[in-house]
């Protein structure tokens, strides 16, 4: 069998000399600041195979460090990151990974893999009683003719597309931020299966993930929230496929001098937009920093000023496909 | 107004559903109603160009026996509750386990795994509907029955029960399913239970070996329809042959389709080749062992001669005809002059056996599934687009020559007008041919999901003009595809369905039958 199940281990991408990562046990993602029990959760990462899964590890590595970090001064027991590599894939090893799940209960697991496989990987979530909290699906292509498009309607070169239980549980605020640091226009839509209720309460809090962002609100049949940067929110809907003859609301809208600046405060900056990600499904699966937007869908739109194309960091993935996963079992 | 559901059946109030929900409870268990978003999101994933929120699911119940059927069924009445049932749920590209309406509840009989009855010399089994066709391959492997299943592309993970009331296919002479069912345990919408064919004689015998029994055969008013609740399904096994023999000839022009069928007919109907060939098209092949990103960028579909450059690349034809033959050596040997007699004619066909291709991946897979292997390579379809969308368009063919190639050459140009790429095979029949084509799309791009949408529409707009009907669908263009039989087909459907069903709880939707 080569299921390959190791530790999360420093230097992934180098492959030198490992050792295990030890961090503190993770609080549960539903846990308020009221609770007074510390839920411990195991966490882990299946990589499927995929030309991106060192980047994707890479980001997860930075997200557990920094959860980890943020639990540190409790009494919690350190619990390891355990990744499991499909050397062959899930469609040659989908009983192996049945098993896996089968024998996982209680275990949340972020998973990276092709489209193929996550069409199937869904099927054995399901087959196994598994939770499904988030899945996202990513392009990154390198249509050249489209880098003069993205004017009019083409839509941007890299596009995330979630479906997820709820805004708590949605990477989409996490990788915003991050993705605008790298200077590649982006698209982001997130829909929410799970209640929106608000209390009365609207989203306020946006300068906590995306301060370069104009925030608009529609409150049609479905509550939606769109997060536009370097377009117009009829650019932003035309590009998202969203109707541009909805009336939005803006609630929140960039301070002074933050527009077009780095905006994440935080040691740690992604090498690209795969490890971006990494994080931020990490971070979102382990429950830490989401801001909470009640609403049924959201949408960023982020246009760089920059030519994409300069941007090396992209260059290694320039044409890439694949799916993300929060799944507990 | 906020909810605790993620969705409702339509036209039924949140107090109502409590209500039901609560019964479905008593009658199951807490743990076996799903309402929660996190276990209702495995459900959802359509792949279909709209949005999943129109196929959302409002519960999920887990039945394990007849009974329980009986009485959930009793609660749907009662409140006028829809349910949607799935076996296994694994039609990908048809809908999956989504319901077709918005608010439905999914009836998941997963649960029901039993492995009922497999008779060695008869050659037949007796399943339950979650059995899966890893269960039973495992169960025949592990007790040397000596025995074949027939599966279709996703085979671990589906079912026989599923598959074939959703007429399925599959690869081995076996491979229409339908035709190999014999007798169904249904559970009607009042509750009632019905044993088809000879199963409605206490004590007997024969309720798998004789499928008509007496009076009009009713089994086929179960398949793609909302009538019944199937509990038990019986079919027929191939007795593992002496000798297989899997072979894969490669055309070099899409005109070429014309001979393949011409050649392959008369050794279809005569049984030389007794298998359901596969003629795949290089688009169908490639995504098991190339990237579409290396041969085309951009907006648009795939031109020609990518598509040349992808096939010399990695020694594919443009089309290549999957097929095997099966017995003893003699009869393989005698089958095999006949074959390679008809096919070498010409001198356009490359005709290979396992040995003269080596590890070729997707010789492997066909050759896995031709004897009825567990193998999920062929999904690799959904790497070739990537981001997720994909529908089945499935058209009927006679199988002759011109009308594959002219039905081939019509769908390549409509996908081609919306920037979709030809990803296509026939599956051939004795006398007609399953055109299976993957529409295959990226949602993330929303200007490519509203092509894919208006192409998939345009696809059975104009087939059905000229005559082609489609056999099966996902479940977001059911209505479209009934429509497309007429409207004394229509009211033949809903008048079965008012007589069976008449609070209308059974899959409302299913094939546009309501």
């Amino acid at each position: 069998m080569d299921v390959n199940r190791r530790n999360l281990m420093k230097g992934i991408l180098a492959g030198g000399t490992l050792a295990t990562f030890g961090i503190p046990r993770l609080t549960t993602a539903g846990m308020g600041p009221g609770s007074d029990t510390v839920k411990t959760r195991a966490c882990t990462l299946l990589l499927g195979n995929t030309p991106v899964d060192d980047a994707f590890a890479n980001g997860v590595s930075a997200a557990y460090s920094v959860s980890s970090a943020a639990v540190s001064n409790t009494s919690a027991q350190p619990a390891t990151l355990e990744v499991v590599k499909l050397k062959s894939g899930l469609l040659v090893k989908v009983r192996q990974v049945s098993e896996l799940l089968a024998t996982s209960r209680g275990m949340r697991w972020v998973a990276v893999m092709d489209d193929a496989s996550a069409a199937v990987f869904t099927e054995i979530v399901r087959t196994a009683g598994g939770r499904l909290l988030s899945r996202g699906t990513h392009v990154s292509s390198r249509n050249v003719s489209a880098y003069s498009a993205f004017q009019s309607d083409s839509p941007p070169l890299l596009r995330h597309l979630w479906a997820s239980v709820s805004p708590e549980q949605s990477p989409g605020a996490i990788l915003a931020p991050r993705l605008v640091g790298n200077h590649k226009s982006f698209s982001i839509v997130e829909d929410f299966l799970g209640e929106t209720r608000s209390n009365g309460e609207t989203s306020s809090g946006s300068h906590l993930f995306a301060p370069v962002f104009r925030s608009y609100e529609s409150t049609g049949p479905l509550a939606t929230h769109l997060h536009c940067s370097g377009v117009s929110v009829s650019e932003g809907c035309g590009l998202l496929g969203w109707n541009r003859s909805q009336r939005w609301t803006e609630f929140s809208s960039p301070r002074d001098g933050d527009e077009g600046t780095q905006t994440v405060q935080e040691n740690w900056h992604p090498a690209n937009w795969v490890e971006a990600l990494g994080y931020a499904v990490t971070r979102a699966g382990l429950g830490a920093g989401t801001l909470q937007e009640y609403c049924a869908r959201r949408g960023f739109v982020y246009r760089a000023r920059q030519g994409e194309w300069r941007n090396m960091y992209e260059s290694i993935f320039s044409e890439e496909r694949f799916t993300s996963f929060i799944v507990e079992v | 107004m906020a909810s605790k559901y993620i969705a409702l059946p339509k036209g039924i109030s949140e107090q109502t559903f409590d209500a039901a929900v609560r019964d479905f409870s008593r009658v199951l268990g807490d743990d076996a109603v799903l309402t929660a978003p996190e276990r209702l999101a495995p459900y959802i994933k359509t792949m279909m160009p709209v949005p999943d929120s129109e196929h959302t699911l409002s519960a999920a119940l887990m039945a394990t026996t007849v009974e329980q059927i009986q009485k959930i069924l009793a609660i749907c009445n009662k409140y006028k509750i829809p349910i949607w049932t799935i076996s296994t749920g694994k039609n990908l590209g048809y809908g999956s386990a989504a319901p077709a309406e918005r608010g439905q509840v999914v009836l998941d009989l997963k649960r029901m795994n039993r492995i009922l009855e497999v008779d060695k010399d008869l050659a037949y089994a007796l399943v339950e509907p979650g059995v899966t066709y890893q269960q039973l391959y495992d169960y025949i492997k592990e007790r040397n029955l000596g025995l074949w299943l027939s599966v279709p592309a996703p085979s671990a993970i589906a079912g026989p029960t599923g598959n074939t009331l959703d007429r399925g296919v599959g690869y081995t002479p076996y491979g229409e399913h339908f035709l190999f069912a014999c007798g169904m345990e249904v559970v009607l919408a009042n509750g009632d239970v019905l044993r088809t064919g000879m199963g409605s004689l206490p004590n007997s015998n024969t309720w798998q070996v004789f499928k008509w029994g007496y009076g009009p055969y009713l089994d086929g008013i179960f398949t793609q329809s909302n009538y019944g609740i199937v509990t038990k399904f019986g079919f027929w096994l191939m007795p593992a042959p002496p000798a297989y023999k899997p072979f894969v000839i490669r055309y070099q022009n899409e005109e070429d389709i014309e001979e393949i069928v011409e050649i392959m007919r008369p050794l279809r109907i005569n049984g030389v080749i007794p298998n359901a060939v596969v003629i795949a098209h290089a688009l169908y092949e490639a995504p098991v062992i190339a990237r579409r990103s290396d041969y085309v960028t951009g907006p648009g579909s795939i031109p020609d001669a990518a598509v040349r450059k992808l096939v010399k690349d990695h020694n594919l034809g443009i089309w290549n005809v999957y097929a095997a033959l099966y017995g003893t050596e003699e009869q393989i040997a005698l089958n095999w002059k006949i074959v390679t007699q008809a096919f070498g004619k010409s001198g356009r066909g490359q005709i290979l056996t396992q040995r003269e291709v080596g590890d070729d991946p997707a010789f492997a897979y066909r050759a896995a599934l031709m004897r009825g292997d567990m193998n999920l390579q062929e999904f690799s379809l959904y790497n070739w687009r990537g981001g997720g969308g994909s529908m089945w368009f499935a058209p009927v063919s006679q199988a002759r020559g011109s009308e594959t190639l002219k039905q081939m050459s019509l769908t390549k140009q409509i996908l081609a007008k919306h920037g979709l790429d030809y990803s296509g095979e026939f599956i051939v029949g004795m006398r007609d041919m399953h055109h299976i084509v993957d529409v295959l799309y990226d949602k993330t791009d929303p200007a490519q999901e509203k092509a894919a949408y208006a192409c998939f529409d345009e696809l059975l707009t104009v087939f059905s003009a000229q005559g082609y009907g489609t056999y099966r669908v996902n479940s977001a263009f059911m209505d479209k595809v009934a429509q497309t039989y007429g409207p004394v087909q229509r009211q033949v459907h809903k008048t079965l369905k008012k007589a069976l069903d008449p609070n209308g709880i059974l899959a409302p939707g299913k094939s546009g039958i309501r």
